[in-house]
């Protein structure tokens, strides 16, 4: 018996129950082992940025509809809590779009960055050339995430590994800590990108060394850095070989037009934008249509006003929506024409517009603002000082980037009016609404996190 | 009368095993006596006390070995010519009876131990000079025909042999006075004392008592007499009493601690079960499934996209019921814990029919019958539906138009269409031929068996469900007898021909006015697109062809007497292959944008296995001690892929998927599971009183991370045969067989898929660019264990009366920590959870009973009855940091597994005519899930069958009642709200029409954002739509007739019989819903199926 028990006891052959991997899946090694999967690796972020359900792609539940929601652009039509709740401005801590399509995948690519990182890192098998594209691109995904994040919940969790013993505690992080770290994942992208877009076969679909000067030109406006703001939209606008403003308002939005520094592409099979899909309207809005106080801000001639919205008229009710994408598509027979606009070279005239006229740079500002007024079919700016200016941009930047991933609300948070604008506006509108609440779930799970205030 | 006895034991009272058991017999005698209630008078006692007139000498010698405890041995030849007499005794010892009673008469007796031999006087001094002598003779049955493979061993002197196939056998030089001990599979084994005879003729009677049939455990064989773990068992002759293509369908209700749902009445379809409960929070809760020694797959590897019509299949449909000897289901860790790591949710050891010696036989078997749905719904009228629908819009304050209301302003509102009854409310059809020739010789058996199967749907069209299957099993003796191979094999190809949905749920909701199914010239009619023809989906194909073969092979040599060496290898391999579409034309030209679609589906899986063993038999000390020493070395492949084509240029090429525009890979799955063990058992069985048995296994699986693959598991088990003690035997004569026997051990439970440990990237459903792209499937914790199970169990089995009455009386506590769960974590990890052990426990506990009686058995008439009950219980006991879980909606420390957290409905308010519902955190509004305050078991407060057997001649009726007390969802929780475009049961009609009306029905409404349809969403998810749907179904019905032997053997017939057969013929259940049993709004419910039948053997 003793011989029994102890030869079960000391028996094992470990050999023969280690298996290989399956061939469906690849282990993370061998992932970071080859310049090919290490690539899909990153751009599995920007499939899954993509797919119907994630806050990119521009379903129902994706920044640019929560930011316009939030603000004054749409009115919602859902009846969905979940999204009323963002245009009511009275957000529940276990908002499921919140929670999930908002917080939760901004958190999953940023494990996706870091997981490149670290697994570039220490890889001996991928080229260098493409350890550096990629530990670019990676960088650059961790500081949009972050930024996004950044401005729609306040403080949050910085979060540089994988490791979830560590990450699982990690509590809020102050705005400047959160900067200090985009600012210098932008740069690093900013030297490791490349300068043109070869490496994604000429189209602008993955982002390059341009990418990352918009994005740093953005960040260094909202933390008032206005010379470095000034410096690295003026880079873009120089490079005018790669980049230029189109005439035809029609052609902004189409795929890898001048005017586009990066777009993502659709990946459902004969789908377009997704924001073609939902927003164009073919009957009673079901989702969102367009709030009127902004069709009436567009200035009397406006190209925009005419080329970027467009209206549905049912039983004598006329609806307006946004008409930047044109393409609803939904047949794999008609080729995509669209891709998803992220980072266009318009913005970077306002940036520098706005450093500029911060700077006291009144004739600079008026330039830029003037150049954006133009192709809109306006005459020049009358504002010529700096507080006339400032609001003359930021009326510029609602009526050019309205419905792009949240400008318009985080420019009224940006500049402190939010309470101005939109306390006449919204019914249950309070300061607090400024920042969205962090979601319970999260709260629940991490005790390091703490509630903004007025949730 | 025959004395079963097989054993000559000289209790030895130093023996320090004797001392351990004697310990344990006082020990389990305190048990006893809680029971039974015993008193200890007649311990020890051997005084013998008769009075009889004119008695006959077998019943002088029944009374004195009753009152003795001493075994009294006489061949009943002896007592041929000898005289009644009278007797007389007062306080006699057993010599002084013995005396007394062989004086008057030509007999002896000699005193061995604890039994007493009788002999004819002269015999007994020839016996004594101690001849050795040649014997030969005839075994034969209880009908006169000869046995052919029974086994003669002669006792003390070893020799062994068998009867060839007339029966007969040849014994060289054995002693005058030996022993022989006759023993055949089924047959009360005999013990013949040779007094130098030389030509013996043998009769063998069949088992009656259930107890000494053989018993299939893990890794060998037993009794129930001598088991010491919890195993029941199905066979052959019950399977072949209903018309079922599942196995498991043949088991419902009939089995204590069993618990099968059939979720379906779609052939081909799912079943739901589960051996003592849920045990696994996360993970599998199926049972292990053993085919002939080959471990045979739990889940169902059709595609989840290609097969919601059979709601998912499951595997057992690849066994054809009529290839099945037995089925066994092992419970406790006695008899589990030798399965290790899978052993967990116990059990299911199949095994196919073999063959036996003798004449060859053809047995051909064959039945047709018809089946419908067992209970339709009483749903509204025209009249009555057209009514609640104005009713809802006056509700409403809404006036209907053309959209809103079609059904009244658009449709023929004088239509009346009984939806069940056009959609369910068919006939199928069955038929089933089975065939097989068996027969062989002593050294070699063999069975070959073939069966078709066919049964059609109840749904309106040509469906249909087809299997063949094919079945062989050879086995070979050597010679010697020491080597030994058996073989056997099956393989079931199964052809499904279905529509690709269920039509239940159409058949419900339609309203009764709805258009007519077809226009006047004959084509579907989608009424200008205001409806979706049901009629359509009969143009949406499901197919599927499976396969499934599995085949065993067992060397086996017997090395030394009493140590046999043996290995098993298994091979298992299915295939299912599958297809279902949808053409443009069974889409609702409204939409014109709909395009054709198909999905095609196709998985294997494949699973060898080499099991060494070896088993060592010996007497040690006062003993017997088996011990079993063996290896398991196992790997399952599985690959799986479902893709998805649209893009048809014509309906007529939509199951080529080359024809299709676009593809897109739904799926794809590869998996590799390999596994090995090391198990051992030690069995120790003393005078047939006291059996200890130990099993210990320990697993390597790769499932499971480095440095977590391996782990022990073990268990132990010990019975004690009181009925085998002499103050049993004389203080309570009526009870002729009682056991207590406890076991306790641990099994594990590695359900969990594979791969788990590992860091997997996985590929996303769509390029990026025209390139591939992946994305972290998980986070990776390969830390993480097997959840173990610690099983305990006690059960006191008595069989009384001559085991005319049997019972089993268990209780079992089942508890599985180490729960493997999402441990859940804060999104900004980048996952909502990690796979990880937690201290959280689950416990499942519960009676079980079982009860067989034979009420009446003479010549001519027997009444059998079987009685099975089970008490179940389940109990989350811990759950640390259940609060921030993704389960915190879903479970309750201390409450069941088997729990909904709802809303509490307090009734219709009379005034408003709105359900109101208690508000528990008094913030004026009801919350989900703040205000979900009601918990309610949605399971089985206890179950069980009752089945009798009645037999008449060649008459026999067999039936089964099965019984199950349990809550449920009803149909408030799947119907629309009533008022909507939806019909609805009869009972709605008492709703609240106006304030002050007392009802528990709210008014009705039509609009999505009235406060009665806001309340009826909150409805569904309370206590109001949850209810009794217990049940008594008469499960089977079984009628035969055999003709008798002297009409079939003119005609050259071994046997002849013919049949009739019911599967679910009457319910009784107060359920508000289609079905008690699956409760499915959606699913087909089982199906009442009868059948005629035939089988002759010859």
């Amino acid at each position: 018996m003793c011989v029994l028990a102890l030869s079960t006891l000391f028996y094992s052959c470990k050999k023969f129950i280690s298996i290989d991997p399956p061939t469906t899946a690849l282990v993370g090694i061998s992932v970071f082992s080859d310049n090919t999967t290490a690539t899909a690796a990153v751009t599995g972020i920007y499939n899954r940025m993509m797919e119907a359900n994630d806050q990119a792609s521009g379903l129902s539940q994706n920044i640019s509809t929560f930011g316009a929601l939030s603000a004054d652009e749409f009115i919602s039509y859902s009846t969905t809590a979940d999204l009323n709740e963002f245009y009511e401005n009275a957000i529940s801590k276990t908002n499921g779009y919140l929670t999930y399509n908002l917080w939760g995948n901004l958190y999953s690519y940023i494990y996706s960055a870091n997981a490149i990182i670290e697994g570039l890192s220490t890889s001996k098998t991928v080229s260098d050339a493409v350890k550096k594209q990629l530990t670019g691109e990676s960088k650059f995904i961790r500081a949009f995430c972050h930024f996004y994040l950044l401005n729609l919940f306040g403080d949050v969790p910085l979060i540089t590994t994988t490791n979830y013993q560590l990450t699982a505690k990690t509590g809020r992080s102050a705005p400047t800590l959160v900067y200090q770290q985009v600012i210098a994942d932008l740069k690093e992208a900013e030297s490791m990108l490349a300068s043109d877009y070869s490496y994604s076969k000429g189209e602008r679909i993955r982002p390059n060394q341009w990418a990352a000067s918009a994005m740093l030109a953005r960040v260094y406006l909202y933390t008032g850095d206005w010379a470095n703001a000034e410096a690295e939209s003026g880079k873009l606008i120089g490079n005018t070989t790669m980049f230029s403003l189109l005439s035809d308002l029609n052609g902004v939005f189409l795929k890898n037009s001048q005017e586009t520094i990066l777009q993502l592409m659709p990946v459902s099979p004969g789908f377009n934008t997704m924001e073609g899909y939902n927003y164009i309207l073919t009957t009673v809005p079901s989702i969102v249509s367009l709030n009127n106080q902004l069709l009436n801000s567009f200035e009397p001639g406006d190209y925009r006003r005419n080329n970027w919205i467009d209206s549905l008229t049912v039983d004598a009710q006329t609806y307006y929506y946004p008409f930047k994408y044109k393409a609803m598509g939904g047949d794999p027979s008609i080729p995509v024409t669209e891709y998803a606009m992220f980072l266009r070279l318009a913005e970077q005239f306002l940036i520098r517009a706005e450093a500029r006229a911060m700077q006291n740079n009144i004739a600079g500002a008026q330039d830029d603002l003037n150049v954006i007024r133009s192709r809109a079919g306006l005459s020049s700016t009358t504002a010529n000082d700096q507080a006339a200016l400032l609001l003359a941009i930021e009326q510029e930047r609602k009526v050019e980037l309205f419905t792009e991933w949240g400008n318009r609300w985080f420019d009224l948070k940006r500049s402190g009016r939010a309470d101005i604008v939109l306390g006449p506006q919204k019914p249950g509108w309070k300061a607090t609404a400024a920042l969205y609440p962090i979601p319970l779930y999260e709260i629940q799970n991490n005790p390091q996190l703490s509630q903004n205030p007025g949730y | 009368m025959q004395f079963n006895y097989t054993r000559i034991v000289l209790p030895n009272k130093q023996h320090p095993v004797i001392q351990f058991f004697l310990l344990m017999r006082i020990t389990a005698i305190l048990l006893l006596a809680g029971f039974l209630q015993v008193s200890a008078n007649g311990l020890g006692q051997e005084r013998i006390n008769l009075s009889e007139k004119n008695a006959s000498l077998e019943k002088i010698f029944t009374a004195i070995q009753k009152q003795s405890g001493y075994k009294i041995w006489f061949d009943k030849d002896i007592l041929e010519g000898t005289k009644n007499m009278d007797i007389e005794l007062t306080n006699a010892s057993l010599q002084q009876a013995l005396d007394a009673t062989c004086r008057e008469q030509q007999l002896s007796y000699q005193i061995v131990g604890k039994m007493v031999v009788i002999h004819a006087k002269n015999e007994s001094e020839k016996n004594k000079r101690n001849e050795k002598i040649n014997v030969s003779g005839q075994v034969l049955n209880e009908k006169g025909e000869p046995l052919a493979g029974t086994s003669i061993i002669v006792r003390s002197g070893g020799q062994a042999v068998e009867t060839d196939v007339n029966g007969e056998f040849f014994l060289q030089l054995i002693p005058g006075d030996a022993i022989l001990i006759v023993s055949h599979v089924g047959y009360q084994t005999r013990e013949i004392m040779v007094k130098n005879q030389t030509k013996l003729l043998i009769r063998l009677a069949i088992l009656s008592s259930k107890l000494d049939e053989v018993q299939i455990i893990g890794y060998g064989t037993t009794t129930k007499r001598l088991n010491t773990g919890s195993v029941s068992t199905v066979k052959a002759e019950t399977i072949a009493e209903q018309p079922v293509s599942n196995p498991l369908a043949a088991l419902e209700g009939r089995v204590a601690g069993l618990d099968i749902t059939q979720n379906t009445g779609v052939p081909g379809g799912s079943f739901t079960i589960q051996i003592r409960g849920q045990n696994s929070i996360a993970n599998g809760n199926n049972p292990l499934y053993i085919v002939d020694g080959v471990p045979f797959t739990s889940t169902s590897l059709n595609s989840n996209f290609t097969s919601p019509v059979i709601d998912g299949g499951n595997p057992l449909n690849g066994i054809n019921p009529l290839d099945i000897e037995s089925i066994d289901i092992l419970k406790d860790a006695d008899a589990t814990a030798i399965y290790g790591s899978r052993g967990a949710n116990g059990v299911i050891l199949i095994t196919t029919k073999k063959g036996k010696p003798g004449k060859t036989k053809f047995d051909l078997t064959a039945y047709t019958g018809a089946g419908q749905i067992t209970r339709k719904m009483r749903l509204l009228n025209t009249p009555d539906y057209l009514k609640i629908r104005r009713e809802a819009f006056k509700n409403d304050g809404v006036v209907p138009n053309n959209s809103t209301a079609r059904d009244l302003l658009v449709w023929d509102t004088t239509r009346y269409t009984n939806w069940q009854k056009e959609l369910i409310g068919g006939t199928s059809h069955y038929t089933d031929l089975e065939g097989s020739i068996s027969g062989g010789n002593i050294n070699t058996q063999f069975i070959l068996g073939g069966g078709y199967h066919r049964e059609t749907t109840v749904f309106p069209g040509n469906f249909f469900d087809q299997k063949a299957s094919a079945h062989v099993n050879i086995n070979h003796y050597s010679e010697n007898r020491k080597f030994n191979m058996a073989f056997s094999g099956f393989f079931v190809i199964e052809n499904n021909r279905l529509l690709n949905l269920d039509l239940t749920n159409n058949a419900l909701v339609l309203a009764p006015d709805a258009p007519p199914i077809y226009d006047s010239a004959k084509n579907l009619n989608w009424q200008n697109g205001t409806w979706n023809n049901p009629f359509s989906i009969l143009l949406r194909n499901y197919k599927a062809n499976s396969s499934n073969l599995v085949t065993n092979l067992i060397l086996s040599y017997e090395v030394l007497k009493g140590l046999k060496l043996k290995v098993n290898f298994g091979y298992n391999i299915m295939a299912v292959d599958e297809m279902q579409n949808a053409p443009k034309k069974s889409l609702n030209p409204a939409f014109a944008a709909a395009q054709a679609s198909s999905v095609f589906a196709n998985s294997n899986t494949s699973t060898w296995i080499i099991e060494p063993q070896a088993e060592y038999s010996f007497l040690a000390g006062p003993g017997t001690l088996t011990a079993l020493v063996g290896g398991t070395f196992q790997q399952n492949l599985l690959k799986a892929q479902a893709t998805q084509a649209t893009g048809f240029s014509s309906d007529a090429l939509i199951e080529n998927p080359a024809a299709a525009s676009s593809l897109n890979v739904l799926s794809s799955t590869y998996s590799q599971y390999r596994y090995e063990s090391l198990f051992g058992r030690i069995n120790y069985n003393l005078f047939d009183k006291y059996i200890l048995n130990i099993t210990s296994r320990r697993d390597g699986s790769s499932r499971f991370g480095p440095g977590k693959q391996f782990a022990n598991f073990g268990a132990v088990g010990a019975a004690w045969i009181f009925s085998n003690e002499n103050f049993i035997k004389k203080g309570i004569p009526v009870i002729s067989f009682g056991k207590l026997r406890a076991s306790y051990g641990t099994t594990g439970n590695d359900q969990i898929g594979d791969y788990g440990f590992l860091d997997l990237w996985s590929p996303t459903s769509y390029p990026y660019q025209d390139n591939g792209s992946l994305y972290p499937t998980r986070l990776v914790n390969s830390d993480y264990a097997w959840e173990v199970n610690k099983k305990t169990e006690a059960a006191l089995e008595i069989g009384m009366l001559k085991n005319r009455i049997l019972f089993t009386l268990g209780y079992y506590n089942n508890r599985s920590s180490n729960q493997l769960v999402g441990y859940s974590l804060p999104l900004i990890t980048g996952f909502s959870s990690v796979q990880a052990n937690l201290p959280a426990t689950v416990q499942n506990t519960g009676w079980e009973f079982e009860l067989n009686t034979t009420n009446i058995r003479n010549k001519h008439f027997s009444w059998l009855t079987a009685i099975n009950l089970t008490i179940p219980r389940n109990e989350l006991v811990a759950y640390p940091g259940l609060e921030a879980s993704n389960y915190v909606n879903k479970y309750v420390v201390g409450q069941s597994l088997y729990i909904q957290k709802l809303f509490h409905n307090t009734g219709v308010d009379p005034q408003t005519g709105i359900y109101s519902f208690e508000d528990a955190d008094k913030n004026g509004s009801i919350d989900y899930p703040q205000d979900l305050i009601a918990i309610k078991k949605i399971g089985k407060d206890f179950y069980g069958g009752l089945q009798n057997t009645l037999q008449y001649k060649g008459w026999r009726l067999d039936f089964l009642f099965q019984f199950v007390r349990q809550t449920g969802l009803n149909y408030m929780y799947y119907f629309a709200a009533a008022g909507r475009l939806s019909n609805q049961p009869d009972i709605v009609l008492s709703r609240w029409q106006k304030p002050g009306d007392q009802t528990n029905i709210q008014q009705f409404s039509q609009n999505f954002s009235s406060p009665a349809t806001r309340a009826y969403f909150n409805n569904q998810l309370s206590d109001h739509a949850t209810g009794d749907a217990s049940f008594i179904r008469l499960k089977n019905l079984s009628f035969s007739y055999q003709f008798p032997t002297n009409w079939t053997g003119k005609i050259h017939l071994q046997d002849c019989r013919i049949y009739l057969q019911g599967q679910n013929i009457v319910t009784f259940s107060n359920y508000l819903g289609l079905d008690p049993e699956n409760q499915r709004f959606y699913n087909l419910p089982p199906l009442r199926v009868i059948t005629a039948g035939i089988q002759i053997i010859f």
